[in-house]
């Protein structure tokens, strides 16, 4: 598997080997970043919540088995401190309606983009989760079902709910998962 | 094409611009890493005790700046008693520039309250506030006009002797106004309780400068411009006592303040009753200046990328001095007591990656005036800032203990302007497109309002 974890740097990073560690944590900045700019819409949030889930991701990494895929191990770090992050984030609550009722051209590009950012707020955190994997990470549902400590059939459950309620506010075409 | 495609794009196409760029994270994790992997069974039992402190004193300050009732500004500011808030001082005022053939004619001030309302406008110009909020001050034609900030009604009209280009100021505890014109060079002095002109004298210069009334019977007047003179007040007139002759506070030929300023006065006296502190828009300049002694005691220079890029503000009691370049992010707290510097960066989240060579192009930005793209809460604990050269970055919400960025709102916006009320309850921004938008503490939304063409900034009470 292209993130399947190396035993050998598992291993080492188990043993305090901080090079071994970053190692195997440089390749999933990426994602994880995506991810955390996906689910929290802020872009200084999102690299916080990265920071933070590496350094718990440091301290748990003996939590990991060796063989054990890396990606989705981390992104479920990554996702829970996103989650951590909007409870606590009480000063950057936009209210929804009025950024909407203050748009002037509903049907400009802008404001269609704008409704969308919405409509993915509007989702609960675990719908939202899973829709910014499967959409914007593209990630298949087995392993997004890894990160978000689901089944695969309640995974699927929550994206058709999640692409459902996006419908409610913004008009897509119904879609096949 | 595939339905789940057509989502597909148009979720990147939402969250692209959010994300932008993967940044550079992993050397800011290898040293956070560090502590963690050193950490013995004690320390992190101190560290959970500090966590639970820092908590502690978290949930205090959330509930002081979200629940508590935050009550008028504390302004201490020598040698006057503390200010309350009068009434409007809730009250946002805004200026939109008039022109006729290209040269400025005055102001439409619009006064926006924090429901949203427009409760008045007002055509003036050379305009102040009160250093309690609730009236605004105009010159005119051989007077002063006096308006209520509760609706923009006009109270009286104060008579003056002509002047041209009329420097006017307040007294700290408002009591009080003066005005210096250059032709013909006189300091005229007003009690504002009774609405009459109480002397007037021949400033003996080529006057161009800002009246600064010290004392709680303005016993002492100083003209600060490039020399500064200094007036006693008996009661019943004004007579010379001193003027510099070495080391002043000159601005290369700008007074400090003045009517360009929009109300944010770069000088303050400090609480010590005696020492003036100002700050020089062109130069960067931090002077500490006795008026007493009528001396220069010291002077730091802060660094700017441009001249008037940056707004300064003070803090509640008057010892900080903040230091704010809207286009840079950099910010500068001045510890006026203890003469020191704190510096941080509260760049604005600005979402187009080539925003940083903004900073190299734009070179005029508030050319001769005085951007207000920061303001403090009345409770002294958070900074407000905005300005970002017309582009997206919206409101960054700093921590002021620590100078910590804590949020940032409505970030796609273009914003360049901020203002507070009185009771710290309502924020209020301009955006560069003549909108005001009315929010609450929480950074969500009250209104937005449409204000007339060419905004240019709030009229901060006046405190000296």
């Amino acid at each position: 598997m292209e993130h399947a974890a190396d035993p050998d740097k598992v291993r080492d990073a188990k043993r305090g080997d901080e090079a071994a560690f970053t190692t195997l944590l440089r390749p999933l900045l990426e994602p994880a970043y995506r991810l955390a700019a996906g689910m929290l819409q802020d872009r200084q949030l999102a690299e916080d919540a990265v920071q933070e889930a590496a350094v718990k991701a440091w301290r748990k990494i003996h939590q990991l088995r060796e063989g054990t895929e890396m990606r989705p191990w981390f992104l479920g770090i990554v996702a829970n401190e996103c989650r951590t992050t909007r409870r606590g984030r009480w000063w950057g609550v936009l209210k929804i309606d009025a950024e909407r009722r203050s748009t002037e051209a509903p049907e400009d590009a802008a404001v269609r983009v704008i409704d969308l950012r919405n409509a993915l707020k509007r989702l609960r955190p675990e719908q939202r989760l899973v829709v910014v994997l499967y959409f914007y990470l593209d990630l298949p549902l087995q392993e997004i079902a890894t990160i978000a400590g689901a089944s695969f059939a309640a995974v699927r459950g929550r994206l058709y709910r999640g692409i459902r309620e996006l419908k409610a506010d913004f008009p897509i075409t119904e879609v096949q998962a | 094409m595939n339905p789940e495609d057509v989502l597909r794009g148009e979720i990147h196409q939402a969250l692209d611009p959010i994300s932008g760029a993967t940044p550079e994270l992993l050397p800011g994790i290898v040293q956070r890493l560090r502590p963690v992997s050193r950490r013995r069974p004690l320390v992190a039992i101190g560290q959970v005790a500090a966590v639970l402190g820092i908590l502690t004193v978290g949930v205090v300050v959330l509930s002081m700046h979200r629940a508590r009732p935050i009550g008028p500004a504390p302004v201490t500011t020598s040698p006057t008693t503390p200010i309350v808030a009068g009434p409007g001082a809730d009250i946002a005022w805004i200026t939109s520039q008039q022109s006729s053939g290209g040269a400025y004619t005055g102001d439409i001030v619009t006064g926006v309250d924090p429901t949203g309302h427009v409760v008045g406008r007002i055509n003036a110009r050379d305009e102040l506030r009160s250093p309690d909020g609730s009236h605004l001050y105009a010159l005119v034609d051989g007077g002063l006009e006096v308006y209520s900030a509760v609706d923009g009604h006009k109270e009286q009209t104060i008579h003056l002797q002509p002047v041209t280009f009329g420097q006017p100021m307040l007294s700290a505890d408002g009591h009080y106004f003066a005005v210096v014109g250059n032709s013909p060079s006189t300091l005229q002095l007003v009690d504002l309780a009774t609405g009459g002109s109480v002397a007037s004298t021949n400033v003996g210069l080529p006057a161009y400068g800002v009246p600064l009334i010290v004392g709680s019977h303005a016993e002492h007047i100083y003209v600060v411009g490039t020399t500064i003179a200094k007036f006693a007040f008996d009661g019943a007139t004004l007579r010379a006592q001193q003027r510099t002759t070495g080391h002043t506070l000159a601005c290369d030929g700008l007074v400090v303040g003045g009517a360009n300023s929009a109300g944010g006065l770069p000088f303050r006296v400090l609480a010590d009753g005696h020492t003036l502190v100002a700050f020089c828009p062109s130069d960067g300049r931090v002077t500490w200046f006795d008026l007493d002694t009528m001396t220069v005691t010291h002077e730091v220079v802060v660094g700017q990328n441009n001249p008037f890029w940056v707004s300064p503000v003070f803090s509640p009691d008057g010892n900080t001095l903040y230091l704010h370049e809207g286009g840079t992010g950099a910010l500068h707290a001045v510890d006026l007591v203890h003469q020191t510097i704190k510096s941080s960066k509260v760049a604005t989240a600005d979402t187009n990656p080539l925003a940083w060579l903004r900073s190299l192009l734009v070179t005029d930005a508030y050319a001769g005036g005085i951007p207000r793209t920061v303001a403090v809460s009345p409770d002294g604990m958070w900074l407000y800032t905005v300005g970002a050269f017309q582009a997206p970055g919206g409101l960054t919400l700093v921590h002021l203990p620590d100078l910590a960025v804590k949020g940032r709102w409505l970030p796609d916006l273009s914003l360049k302007s901020v203002w507070v009320s009185a009771d710290g309850r309502t924020i209020y921004v301009l955006e560069n497109a003549d909108q005001l938008r009315v929010l609450r503490t929480d950074g969500s939304q009250i209104a937005k309002v449409a204000l007339p063409a060419n905004t240019d900034s709030f009229i901060v009470a006046t405190v000296p």
